[in-house]
């Protein structure tokens, strides 16, 4: 199914060229979630770029009507600089405050830190090279399906068992499904073969041959990856996370996947965040500027009151 | 100037604050209600997007929301038709929340927000193509939008330029190929609109044995990206379930038991 997929998308891709004669493509609904399938369009050479709405779903649809009643009811100009969207990484939702978390931090009677800003990357990087698995709480929440580094589940892609350790043990889902790896963006083409960014996890590209045995915890069986490459304006935090793990271990490359267990939705609030570590194994849970660790928690009988049934 | 878009009613309801252009923010329902692809008006969406703008809703210019239910309701009622009387159970179920909720869409928005202003209503696929291009880094592209079905349309091939985008051509309902996807979701034992993602994750895990047969009786694929679905292997029609007994029996088998081992 997936190669008539791929062929059909291809097709309508080629014939959308044609058609408009135009060497870019705009990329939006449901199976423009097919990242496979956009990969292949843009392999086919058919378009010099493509650019796919992260939110190419139904939700996508709320953003394309209000934008639609702007610029093309209201004929209101548009000004692309041919380089960067104005999706603002994506990171559109709600954010909260230090003030805020630690309130809730407090009244939760959790143990925590508040470390200061380089600690925090430092120790958080330190910890996800020796294998911890953190739950990264940062800024505003994605529009879209995926994480992008704001409601993150983080690990080291170098560890050959994480993709079960998290499937089963953290996310209680199917052991198959693979894990995306989020990249320094300057430092992508070192480890992936990728013509472009790929800022949204929109597209899936070759991990590079002599990098495959280094990240077996994000490389798919084909030897490809679902890719996110961090720049420097969306998420700053995120990138100064992935630069300080970097320095320490020659690797710019972490799994990224979303912070949820199976059949929830990402989490949005601090809050959710915590409940969601105190019912899985997560080691560590940063939050904003704070830091929870598993090991310093009393004894966590303490179960979240709703179970979520399996997508 | 504040423009609010909705989406709601079908999977993954969602709200987006644009202002004099700029997107200010935007989210998904299911975040706030935990509840997830939530369909329901985003009331909380709406919410939180007009708390980040600081404003409430009577600072709106105008809302818009991302279909045409009306529209919508008579692809239902002309589907029904063509398939009649098989379809009357999917019928029967599906038709109270059309005659509850769907329908009154223009009422619901009006008095959830309060608001006696500019309503307008995009179509479907236009929403799509809307939200790939305006905010995409380019002054002309060629813009593709597919997914399972809107109005009528499930894919269609649209031009953007400066402010402008022109939809030029269409793919029709039941012809769609997220439904075909959805079908082998479905067949395969996972969710539809949301066990999409596992089945591709699967693919390269199998061998595409089947691709020719999928060619050779499901779709007829044409070179222009057009094609059409044997609609005797599908169900979603008119029924209440995705594939046939005829597909079943092309694949040599029922669907596989959701949870069960994957072979």
């Amino acid at each position: 199914m997936q190669v008539v997929c791929e062929e059909a998308m291809l097709r309508m891709a080629r014939r959308a060229q044609a058609a408009t004669g135009s060497k870019n493509l705009c990329l939006a609904g449901g199976v423009a979630l097919n990242c496979v399938g956009n990969a292949h369009v843009l392999r086919s050479k058919l378009f010099d770029r493509v650019w796919v709405q992260p939110a190419a779903g139904d939700a996508g649809g709320a953003l394309g009507a209000a934008l639609w009643a702007w610029h093309h009811r209201q004929d209101k100009p548009r000004e692309p600089d041919g380089e960067r969207d104005t999706q603002l990484g994506s990171l559109l939702g709600p954010a909260f405050s230090d003030e805020e978390i630690g309130a809730l931090l407090k009244a939760r009677g959790a143990v925590y830190r508040r470390p200061a800003r380089e600690e925090l990357f430092e120790e958080t990087a330190r910890a996800l090279a020796e294998r911890q698995v953190v739950g990264w709480f940062n800024g505003r929440m994605e529009y879209g399906p995926r994480a992008l580094g704001s409601r993150s589940i983080l690990a080291d892609p170098r560890d050959p068992s994480m993709r079960t350790r998290i499937n089963l043990r953290t996310k209680n889902r199917e052991a198959f499904r693979p894990f995306a790896p989020s990249v320094l963006a300057e430092k992508a083409n070192d480890w992936f073969e990728l013509k472009e960014p790929s800022p949204y996890m929109s597209l899936t590209v070759p991990v590079r041959e002599n990098r495959r045995a280094t990240l077996p915890a994000v490389t798919h069986v084909d030897g490809s990856a679902r890719l996110q490459t961090v720049g420097p304006e969306a998420n700053p935090d995120f990138r100064d996370l992935l630069r300080e793990f970097d320095r320490l271990t020659g690797c710019p490359v972490l799994i990224n996947t979303s912070f949820n267990v199976r059949g929830e939705p990402i989490v949005n609030t601090p809050e959710e965040a915590y409940d969601c570590f105190l019912r899985t194994d997560l080691d560590r849970l940063v939050l904003g500027s704070f830091v929870v660790e598993r090991k310093d928690q009393p004894k966590t009988g303490e179960a979240c009151a709703k179970s979520f049934t399996p997508d | 100037m504040n423009i609010l878009g909705i989406s709601a009613f079908y999977h993954d309801s969602a709200a987006a604050l644009v202002r004099d252009g700029r997107i200010i923010a935007a989210a998904q329902e299911e975040r706030f209600t935990r509840k997830r692809h939530d369909e329901e008006f985003p009331k909380h969406a709406i919410a939180y997007c007009l708390k980040e703008g600081g404003i409430d809703s009577s600072r709106l210019d105008c809302v818009v929301f991302y279909d045409k239910p009306w529209l919508k309701f008579e692809r239902l009622l002309k589907t029904w038709l063509a398939y009649a009387p098989y379809g009357l159970r999917s019928f029967a179920l599906g038709m109270p929340v059309w005659l509850k909720k769907k329908l009154w869409t223009r009422n619901i928005i009006r008095e959830q927000l309060g608001w006696e202003g500019d309503l307008l209503f995009t179509e479907h696929h236009e929403s799509h193509a809307a939200s790939a291009f305006y905010p995409s880094p380019f002054a002309e592209a060629a813009v593709l939008t597919m997914d399972g079905v809107g109005e009528w349309a499930t894919a269609s091939i649209g031009y953007g330029q400066g402010r402008k985008l022109r939809i030029l051509e269409e793919l029709h309902f039941p012809h769609s190929l997220g439904l075909l996807y959805s079908a082998f979701t479905y067949y395969t034992g996972f969710k539809v609109n949301s066990g999409e993602y596992k089945v591709m994750g699967l693919a390269p895990y199998g061998e595409p044995k089947y691709a020719d047969l999928i060619y050779r009786h499901l779709i007829d694929l044409k070179e222009d990206g057009s094609f059409a679905l044997d609609m005797k292997y599908f169900d979603y029609a008119a029924g209440l379930t995705m594939t046939s007994p005829a597909f079943h029996e092309l694949f040599g088998g029922p669907p596989r038991v959701p949870e069960s081992e994957l072979t």
